[in-house]
């Protein structure tokens, strides 16, 4: 291609990587480290809950569909809420506690409807459950849960563009089971 | 005025019995041959509303033409760059950027590509076009074919209409305005206007026992995937009007003339089919199922009728709603192996599993309300951007291109309200100007049903209200007046009494 060929090209690049970019602050998502500047726009979902970008142990190894919704910290803890897909919460609960067993977390129990796992030089994780209203079995998604992390989980290993996450304020009451502010 | 050109009707040039279209016009002036008889004071007053639309839209050029490009002008303008960059590849032998193509021009499937197949020609001539330029192009490139348009109703409908459309949307400042926008409703609207004198001189011949012309059809064909290049939800209006065109040749004609009609009819149809054709195949390979013209339909009604908290099986990521949501889809179906289509499907029947008839009833009202009482709501996207915006005086609402939009388009409307529900006795001409422009209004009116509206898209439906209310001030002719068209019009009336009055009642 010639250099009169490029030149508008490269413009229209630079204008699609700007309007992406107005459209991605506007849209007040924010990662939790600082990398909204490598944000490429809405590309597929680097899964967020094991992984470069927001790892649990890369040995954990989530079976489940799921869309990571909102963040939000407190204290000392890391809160990603996120919706599940296709099974039933049962299941889905069934389905969590043995990735997280199998990826070297020990069961600690269930505390006001969180469970609650731990893991050597990793600590203390918990996620809890709410099944979608009127959500029937065809339904692609299927609940909300909550995966309350150490807040040191929240620094990807990565200097890549991670999926930005919108933060949101946590809630008034049982924000974390866990961290300062249990 | 009156309608003195009627000889010069294009369509009936050819028409099998000399004289028919004048018969139809109605015309007092002698027949053909005799243009240097007619009257000249039509002509000066369409010469001088022709320059007072010029005036007006000079005036319009200095406030739109410093304002940024706005919301979905930015989507079909870069649509546009990329597609002009992908031709020049083209020419010179480069590598056409298909990624960009695809991702610029198809996207998440919300738009149709006539705006950026308009405007690629500037950057084509003119690669670093800014917005000031493309407003510049769009301004005189709508100002042009709106007077042409004029001109071509000026020699089959008459200078009465001519004169009509050049206040009624010609005159409505937020109208001219609109000429210098990159959206595509003024211009589909245009394209609309033009299908008018086209619709009747398909009548006129039909009328006079002729056939329809295969060349008649095959601009209307083309006229009618234009619009729907430009305006996907101008589909049902495609459609219908096709159907339509079917049903009056089928009732007016006979042997040999319905054979030559109905293959005009088939012509039409075959236009908008191929034509359209490319475009529905490259939108249904993207998205894996059968897509016509976009993927809108499905988030457009759960956005407008839906829990908006509950549009992503719960409240969507904040920010722009429609790519979130479309981001959201696209998630879903990655994590789930369903089709984001699908996925969209499921959103809409979600969010809208509580909404009740008297609900959704008053949801198209509300829609209605915004879709056709508020013409000078986009008022605020023409002013000047955030370079200026330390210069309040600039900022602050043009109270008179408000006041002045709002009442010419309100009597406008008040007017051809009353010549859609009034079926006066007039010649034939203006019945079918009239039933043409009530049927393609009530058909543009089925947006507010499917999506949420605002003072954008009344442009796609202004140039009919001149039509309508031109056919109004025909004058009585009891003699040139056909009872079948009358009961036509009394039944679109109804229709429309009937559609508005139950709306009301369910939504209490």
């Amino acid at each position: 291609m010639t250099r009169g060929g490029r030149r508008p090209l490269r413009r229209a690049c630079a204008l699609a990587a700007t309007v992406t970019g107005v459209v991605a602050s506007v849209a007040g998502t924010s990662s939790c480290a600082d990398l909204s500047a490598g944000y490429q726009g809405p590309a597929a979902l680097d899964p967020p809950l094991a992984g470069p970008c927001w790892p649990l142990p890369d040995a954990v190894t989530v079976d489940v569909g799921y869309q990571v919704m909102q963040q939000y910290v407190v204290g000392d803890r890391w809160v990603l809420v996120a919706q599940w897909d296709r099974l039933s919460p049962d299941d889905f609960t069934a389905s969590l506690t043995e990735s997280l067993v199998d990826g070297g977390f020990t069961p600690r129990g269930a505390e006001d409807g969180w469970h609650r796992f731990e893991a050597p030089g990793y600590g203390a994780v918990a996620f809890d459950v709410t099944a979608l209203e009127d959500a029937t079995p065809e339904t692609l998604v299927q609940g909300t849960f909550r995966l309350d992390l150490p807040r040191d989980a929240a620094r990807p290993r990565t200097t890549a563009g991670c999926t930005p996450i919108q933060k949101v304020d946590p809630p008034a009451e049982g924000a974390t089971v866990m961290g300062e502010a249990s | 005025m009156t309608d003195t050109d009627s000889e010069r009707v294009p369509g009936a040039a050819s028409a099998p019995s000399s004289g028919t279209a004048a018969d139809h016009e109605g015309s007092a002036t002698p027949p053909s041959g005799t243009r240097w008889r007619r009257p000249l004071l039509p002509l000066i007053v369409v010469g001088t509303l022709a320059l007072v639309n010029l005036g007006l839209r000079v005036v319009m050029a200095h406030k739109a033409l410093p304002a940024p490009l706005a919301g979905d002008e930015v989507a079909y303008t870069t649509g546009a760059r990329v597609l002009a960059d992908a031709v020049r590849a083209l020419l010179q032998g480069g590598e056409v950027p298909t990624d960009e193509l695809q991702a610029r021009l198809v996207g998440n499937g919300w738009f149709m590509p006539g705006m950026p197949l308009l405007i690629a020609p500037l950057f084509l001539l003119d690669p670093t076009a800014g917005d000031f330029t493309v407003r510049f192009y769009l301004g005189v490139l709508s100002t042009t074919v709106f007077l042409a348009v004029v001109a071509v109703v000026a020699r089959t409908l008459g200078l009465r209409t001519a004169a009509v459309l050049l206040v009624v949307p010609g005159l409505i400042p937020m109208w001219a305005l609109f000429g210098f926008s990159a959206w595509g409703d003024v211009w589909a609207g245009l394209v609309i206007l033009a299908t008018v004198p086209l619709l009747v001189v398909m009548w006129r011949r039909l009328d006079s026992d002729g056939a329809v012309r295969l060349r008649d059809a095959a601009l209307l064909g083309l006229a009618l995937v234009v619009v729907l290049y430009l305006r996907s939800s101008t589909l049902p209006l495609v459609v219908a009007v096709l159907v339509l065109l079917v049903v009056v040749v089928l009732l007016r004609t006979r042997g040999r003339a319905l054979a030559r009609s109905l293959a005009a009819c088939a012509v039409a149809a075959a236009v908008v089919v191929a034509l359209l054709a490319p475009w529905s195949a490259i939108m249904s390979r993207t998205f894996g199922e059968r897509v016509t013209t976009t993927t809108t339909m499905s988030l457009s009604v759960a956005y407008a009728f839906g829990d908006r908290d509950e549009l992503c099986f719960g409240p969507c990521v904040e920010g722009n709603i429609w790519t979130n949501m479309a981001r959201y889809a696209r998630t879903v179906g990655e994590q789930t192996g369903e089709n984001p289509l699908e996925v969209r499907r499921q959103m809409r029947d979600y969010a809208m599993r509580d909404v009740t008839p008297s609900g959704y009833a008053a949801g198209v009202l509300d829609n209605f309300s915004r879709y056709a009482f508020s013409p000078a709501s986009y008022d605020h996207v023409f002013r000047p951007g955030a370079t200026r915006a330390q210069d309040p005086p600039e900022l602050a609402p043009d109270t008179l291109n408000i006041a002045v939009t709002l009442w010419t388009y309100l009597v406008a409307l008040g007017v051809a309200a009353v010549a859609v529900v009034a079926a006066r006795r007039v010649r034939t001409d203006a019945q079918v100007m009239v039933i043409v422009a009530s049927l393609l209004l009530a058909l543009l009116m089925s947006q507010p049903f499917v999506h949420v509206s605002s003072g954008r898209y009344w442009p796609v439906f202004a140039p009919l209200l001149g039509i309508a209310i031109a056919g109004l001030l025909a004058p009585a002719d009891l003699a040139r007046s056909s009872t079948t068209l009358r009961r036509t019009q009394v039944a679109l009336a109804v229709g429309w009494v009937v559609v508005v009055g139950a709306l009301f009642l369910v939504a209490g």
